[in-house]
């Protein structure tokens, strides 16, 4: 498994990019996700295999880079689901390099590409990820994510 | 650094009988019996430990999430 300040290239297209904002609004997104999540504007379709990425640049201060991804966790209802953050190389949760961003890349178990939750409009599955940066002081950002599993 | 949480065992009377997604101290399932309304039940078994259930609510796509707390 990578490590968590592993960089490389994001290849995540702006669809596929939640842009974290300064101050995150007070509205609900769904219930039982922190809120203002940003929600990923692609849905996702339970067997893709591709990245996601969190543009946390609008949080950091001029030429403050993210140094490390501390924490992933996926939430109860990807657990349910069967939806889980690769963490198999070349998957595994990158820093791109100008450490702006993070990359993620989403797998579904195969056992679970059926299910009945992701059929319609589909499921919205919460992501929190927590980095360190590299400021004077070091700073720390947890924010949740929100992924739209469904049928495409 | 990743933690896609877990699957457990967990039954709910009336509601749900299978594997739960766990992850910390909150779980999702979406009911798969219908003889009691998902967020009225109160007691579940969660991997044959007794807990107590809260929160529950209706996350969209049939899935339900609820706080638990181990029965002591």
């Amino acid at each position: 498994m990578p490590g968590g300040g592993d960089t490389g290239t994001v290849i995540a297209t702006p669809a596929r990019t939640a842009v974290l904002a300064i101050a995150q609004p007070a509205t609900s997104v769904a219930s039982g996700v922190p809120l203002g999540a940003t929600v990923w504007s692609q849905p996702f379709d339970p067997a893709d295999h591709v990245p996601f990425a969190i543009d946390f640049a609008a949080l950091l201060d001029e030429g403050e880079a993210i140094v490390e991804i501390e924490a992933i966790t996926m939430s109860a209802a990807g657990a349910a689901l069967g939806v889980a953050v690769d963490d198999a190389a070349p998957y595994g949760p990158i820093i791109d390099t100008a450490g702006k961003k993070v990359q993620l890349w989403f797998v579904v178990d195969d056992a679970h590409w059926s299910e009945t939750a992701f059929s319609a409009s589909g499921v919205q599955i919460p992501v929190a990820v927590r980095v360190a940066t590299a400021g004077t002081p070091p700073k720390r950002f947890e924010r949740t994510c929100v992924l739209m599993v469904r049928q495409l | 650094m990743i933690d896609n949480g877990r699957r457990a065992a967990l039954v709910i009377d009336g509601v749900f009988d299978g594997q739960a997604g766990v992850q910390g101290a909150q779980l999702a399932f979406i009911p798969n019996r219908l003889t009691k309304r998902a967020g009225a039940v109160r007691g579940a078994v969660l991997d044959g430990v007794p807990v107590f259930l809260s929160g529950q609510r209706d996350t969209g796509g049939g899935l339900w999430t609820a706080h638990y707390e181990v029965i002591e």
